[in-house]
């Protein structure tokens, strides 16, 4: 894998993930634009790469997003490897060339890593009431971002060759699973 | 190196720092340092597509963060326009005073005298107000309790607990005893609520009253008329001011609003008999002047002379 040529396009993705965030509010169902991204990386790079991919795409998600005013660092560096090893354990089970598989493993590996981000910062709103985090409604309305985040899988897929080239990924058989 | 051990321990950490609340790990100076950074890392990407979203939306519709801040200056603007209503109304409420002043001091000339800041009432025990003081105020027992600086409430009758509280006897509580007063024919309320009062004139003609609470929150009493004055001279009506005018009271007390007549009826003697009210019910008001005079103040417990 192309270290480079990944951070540059999941640096592109955050960008957009903020973007949409910044001008559409946070109340509003956006679809996630870096998980498919994970998602992409993960399909094609070495187990350890891709997990560490997603801890750091999401870590840097963290850092750059708060609620409420606090800062909450950790929730989307987890849910980043969640995905990441999510796609990296059923990988070997999908046509990785199919835009099915793209598809079904964005929306699907977004709705794990939603649940793992929702588990979490649910827990610290126990401890801290100031991020003020309505469970259901987040719960809701992130299970509906991780559908609208098909297209987003879909439109990575059409554009495979290119980000596949820079990011120095080439679909032959890997492993579908590292030791844990 | 083992890399994924090292992915395991920094995965534990992130769970530990995403669910610990920020006051444990604010310690970690670290974290505030690489958001900087990664904020300034992310903003040549994320300001042009920012850009093109909000430019491809247009005037379609407002924004979430736009929706959010209007609601949030629409917050504000209701506050300000709250304070500003206070900040009116105070204003009003102080230029009646300076007007209310300035009347009862053409009417007596020796009215200004040592006061304190408006005191808060406590509560009520026993038909007095409890009003709380400062021992540094020094307020002696028969100083005189006003309302909006004109409107005489009462006499402390006590000062408990060290000097912090003082017990005022309200003009119109049963206890309070007789109280005499002067109606100038010029002088009116602005109306039946109102506790403003117009045309005051030095000239006018007036009657005097000598008054005794009622029980009912009210003052009563006869109309007599003053030595020298022309027997039908003037006639009491509603809604005129009683003043105070008693040689019982400090020189700088006369004058001080009683209330206003509320009824004014003829006795089968010819007499007149007025019935008063206080413009400001002494058992309602929330804060409190008292004046005395100073030489009386400086020596703690001792009454001024009256």
């Amino acid at each position: 894998m192309n270290v480079l040529g990944a951070c540059v396009i999941l640096y592109i993705l955050l960008g957009l993930e903020l973007a949409t965030g910044s001008a559409f509010g946070p109340n509003v169902v956006m679809p996630c634009f870096l998980l498919p991204g994970i998602v992409m990386i993960a399909m094609f790079a070495p187990p350890s790469q891709a997990r560490w991919t997603g801890f750091l795409a999401g870590l840097a998600l963290d850092l750059l997003t708060e609620r409420n005013g606090v800062a909450i660092v950790g929730p989307h560096a987890l849910a980043g490897l969640l995905c990441a090893s999510f796609v990296v354990t059923i990988r070997g089970m999908m046509i990785r060339r199919s835009a099915l598989a793209w598809i079904f493993l964005a929306v699907a590996a977004t709705l794990l890593a939603q649940l793992a981000l929702v588990s979490l910062i649910t827990i610290r709103s126990w401890f801290e009431p100031a991020i003020m985090w309505n469970v259901w409604q987040e719960l809701g309305q992130r299970v509906l971002a991780s559908a609208y985040t098909a297209p987003i899988g879909g439109a990575l897929w059409v554009l495979r060759g290119w980000l596949m080239a820079l990011a120095g990924l080439s679909d032959k058989p890997l492993r579908s699973s590292s030791r844990w | 190196m083992n890399w994924n051990r090292v992915l395991l321990v920094s995965a534990v950490a992130a769970g530990l720092v995403s669910v610990l609340p920020s006051r444990f790990t604010t310690a970690f100076g670290l974290r505030d340092g690489l958001r900087a950074g990664m904020v300034i890392v992310a903003l040549p990407v994320q300001a042009p597509f920012t850009w093109i979203i909000r430019s491809a939306r247009g005037s379609s519709g407002q924004s979430g963060a736009d929706a959010s801040s209007a609601a949030l200056a629409q917050l504000e603007a209701q506050e300000w326009k709250k304070n500003y209503l206070t900040a009116m109304q105070e204003n009003q409420s102080l230029r009646e005073q300076i007007n209310a002043l300035g009347r009862t001091q053409q009417l007596n000339v020796s009215f200004i005298t040592r006061e304190t800041s408006p005191l808060p009432v406590l509560g009520l025990t026993d038909q007095l107000l409890l009003v709380r003081s400062a021992a540094s105020l020094n307020i002696p027992t028969n100083a005189v309790a006003v309302a909006d600086r004109v409107h005489l409430v009462g006499r402390v009758a006590s000062i408990d607990g060290g000097g912090r509280v003082a017990r005022v006897q309200p003009i119109s509580g049963l206890a309070a005893g007789e109280i005499k007063g002067v109606i100038l024919d010029s002088e009116r309320f602005e109306s039946p609520e109102s506790t403003s009062v117009t045309s005051t004139t030095l000239t006018s003609a007036r009657v005097r009253v000598s008054l005794k609470p009622t029980g009912r929150g009210t003052l009563s009493g006869l109309v007599f008329i003053e030595r020298g004055s022309e027997p039908g001279a003037m006639r009491v009506q509603t809604g005129m001011v009683v003043r105070l005018l008693d040689e019982s009271w400090a020189a700088a007390d006369q004058m001080l609003i009683l209330g206003r007549v509320i009824r004014a009826e003829e006795a089968p003697n010819g007499r007149t008999v007025v019935e008063i009210q206080p413009a400001i019910d002494p058992y309602r008001v929330s804060s409190l002047t008292i004046r005395f005079s100073s030489d009386a103040g400086a020596g703690g417990s001792g009454g001024p002379e009256r």
